[in-house]
């Protein structure tokens, strides 16, 4: 490999690192005969960025090229930027070799519409279809599918890859029109809703058949940009609950809004919207493994999430009737609600209680949250320590240690 | 009593069955070193592999499958107290006659399911921080330096992954390692074939090419705008930096 690759390499890493989808979990490939790789479902970070980012694949834009001109993007047709693009071979040789040296678990293949749709589509799938059938390489492969891309391709990446996103980008279509005037919802719904069905088919064919070949085993995710348009949080988490319920989406994405761009048509922001993306992602974990709906958490009275408290605090302040929770006697899923107690620790709970009763003195030392989890907790003798005439009084508390508590840190 | 044993695995089991053969409960546990020899009340127990078999089985009919990884995960993390742990678990196993595994109200299960995380945790750090590189011989060499002695826990995850090339994972602390050639894994232990240390001359052309690639990829990930070095250093701490190809030019 040359200086040229080195420079390649620099410009399309450069162009695809505002993309957010780090997440290598959710599939399972085993290795085959000859070959190379696995996915383990588990997804592991090889390294993290200097901003503290999960490294977990190559990704990269095989073209940083666009005919189209989004105001949000980096590689907007009309932004000055150096450009490059990737051989195929290029692509698959730069996988490899990473691969085999235990850098990466797999590729994250994006690009810009170099020509056409189907044109760039089917570049993507080429370079899948080389790592799995020359190479035969079982790691991770995640593929942008390109809307307007033909059926044919999208299914043909879907032999290859464990994850396809089709991004939505812009949370809702008036705006999308706005800052991306070539585009609208219906491209980006179209080839999801195909891919929605087929996996939906070779799921149930894989049911039947042990021998049923992968369809995107690890389903299909997109993203949102988050503060380069005026949706607020609760429009943005309805249309995340949506794409989960209906589309079906293994995840969604939320990126804030980096400025890259002086474009006219979106904010001049000083600098990303670091801890409201973070409270989205929160949020969305209470959607997907903590049982809360979106309209628990939020609703056109409260329609953007707390910058200083945590969705799960905020909630349970706001309703201090459904406190304390009683580790020995309620059932999972209230423990679940307790703000300082993960997933992890409520089945601690619950695999405990089996042996006797849980008194508060053991309940501190098992690794939850103490100092937020005791004002909503009781163990049945011990009186709760919740403030129930006044909940302001507890949040009065968090305020204040806010400078404290870890705020870029996903609770456990 | 105070027993001795030879600091393997196997040994403290030896050591386990013995007191309740010999029906003399063991006050400390430890291993030879010159000062324990001069401790005089101290016996020192032969390892016998039927005898740790046995206590083995035993604890497997009442805690299920699991326990026995539970064990040898407290015993690698090479913690202080790590052989009276398992030693007082099995004490109140056999007196209870249940599997007590998750009774999380128990502050010695709470501490051993703590160091079963701990352990859990750097396996996971070696599978992400291992860095094959290609050496001129042939081979594709990961040096490694963990916090615990995970070296027997993490050799599966790798032959999975990588069947089809000769590696090796070595540890340059304890001075043993893995290595995978012609289909088959080998435990070593500070055999000529390792290196603590790998030298420019050591690797091939294409290896230092890759390298510097994978250097490049990683400098242009960042986003400057976002950059934390807080919370980089608390997923990747200090001590690993050495030896990850990204944090060295
Ligand atoms: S189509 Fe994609 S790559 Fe092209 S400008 Fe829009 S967002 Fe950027």
């Amino acid at each position: 490999m040359t200086e040229r690759v080195l420079e390649k390499l620099s410009i399309l890493s450069d162009a695809a690192k505002y993309d957010v989808s780090c997440a290598s979990s959710g599939s399972v490939r085993k290795n085959t005969p000859g070959g190379m790789g696995n996915a383990t479902g588990m997804g592991i970070c090889h390294s993290y960025t200097a901003d503290g980012r999960c490294v977990s694949l190559l990704k990269i834009l095989l073209t940083n090229h666009c005919i189209y001109d989004c105001a949000y993007c980096v590689s907007r047709k009309s932004n000055d930027v150096k450009r490059a693009a990737f051989t195929v071979q290029e692509v698959v040789d730069l996988t490899v070799e990473f691969y085999r040296r235990n850098y990466i678990e797999g590729l994250f293949l994006s690009s810009g519409i170099f020509r056409d749709a189907d044109y760039t589509m089917e570049r993507l799938v080429r370079i899948a279809r080389d790592l799995r059938q020359i190479h035969r390489f079982n790691g991770y492969i995640h593929l942008k599918a390109i809307p307007g891309a033909s059926e044919e391709l999208l299914h043909e990446a879907g032999m290859y890859a464990d994850r396809l996103s089709v991004n939505l980008e812009i949370p809702s279509e008036m705006s999308l029109k706005k800052v991306a005037p070539e585009k609208n919802y219906a491209s980006v719904y179209k080839p999801m809703n195909y891919l929605k069905e087929s996996i939906t088919e070779y799921k149930a064919e894989k049911k039947v058949s042990k021998k049923a070949p992968l369809f995107v085993p690890g389903g299909q995710s997109t993203q949102l940009v988050v503060g380069a348009t005026e949706e607020n949080d609760f429009q943005i988490m309805k249309l995340a609950g949506n794409l989960y319920d209906e589309q079906k989406l293994r995840r969604v994405y939320y990126s804030g809004y980096v400025p890259v761009s002086n474009d006219p048509r979106v904010p001049a922001l000083g600098s990303a919207p670091l801890i409201r993306e973070n409270r989205l992602y929160q949020a969305d974990w209470l959607l997907r493994f903590y049982g809360f709906t979106v309209d628990e958490l939020l609703s056109e009275d409260y329609p953007d999430l707390d910058l200083d408290l945590d969705p799960k605090m905020r909630y349970a302040l706001r309703h201090p009737g459904e406190f304390p929770v009683d580790i020995n006697r309620d059932p999972y899923s209230r423990i679940l609600r307790v703000p300082g107690i993960g997933v992890k620790s409520a089945k601690k709970i619950i695999r405990a209680r089996k042996f006797g009763k849980i008194r508060m003195e053991q309940l501190r030392k098992l690794g939850i949250a103490w100092n937020r989890a005791q004002y909503f907790l009781t163990d049945g003798g011990v009186p709760a320590r919740l403030l129930e005439k006044d909940p302001a009084l507890v949040e009065g508390r968090f305020l204040s240690l806010k400078g404290r508590t870890d705020q870029l840190k996903l609770f456990a | 009593m105070q027993y001795r044993y030879d600091g393997t695995y196997e040994g403290l089991l030896t050591v386990i069955f013995d007191s309740y053969a010999n029906r003399r409960r063991a006050t400390s546990i430890t291993t030879d070193s010159p000062e324990v020899q001069l401790a005089l009340s101290s016996c020192r127990t032969t390892t016998d592999k039927s005898k740790a078999d046995r206590v083995l089985k035993k604890m497997k009919e009442i805690c299920g499958k699991k326990v026995s990884l539970f064990f040898f995960k407290n015993f690698l993390s090479e913690k202080e107290e790590r052989e009276m742990n398992i030693y007082r678990f099995i004490q109140r196993v056999i007196r209870e006659n249940k599997n007590v595994l998750g009774d999380f109200r128990d502050p010695l299960i709470v501490e051993m399911q703590r160091t079963i995380k701990q352990v859990d945790r750097e396996v996971h750090r070696m599978h992400a921080f291992v860095r094959f590189q290609e050496t001129t011989d042939g081979k594709y060499m990961a040096l490694i330096r963990p916090d615990f002695d995970v070296v027997p826990l993490i050799g599966p995850h790798f032959v999975k992954r990588y069947p089809g090339f000769e590696w090796v994972i070595y540890d340059i602390q304890r001075h043993k390692g893995i290595h995978f050639t012609e289909g088959q894994l080998v435990y070593v232990k500070g055999n000529a074939l390792m290196k603590s240390e790998l030298s420019h001359d050591d690797l091939t052309g294409r290896e230092k090419a890759i390298q510097g690639l994978w250097r490049t990829y990683f400098r242009h990930v960042s986003i400057g705008e976002r950059k934390n070095d807080r919370l980089h250093v608390q997923h990747i701490p200090k001590r690993y930096w050495p030896l990850l190809t990204e944090k060295n030019e």
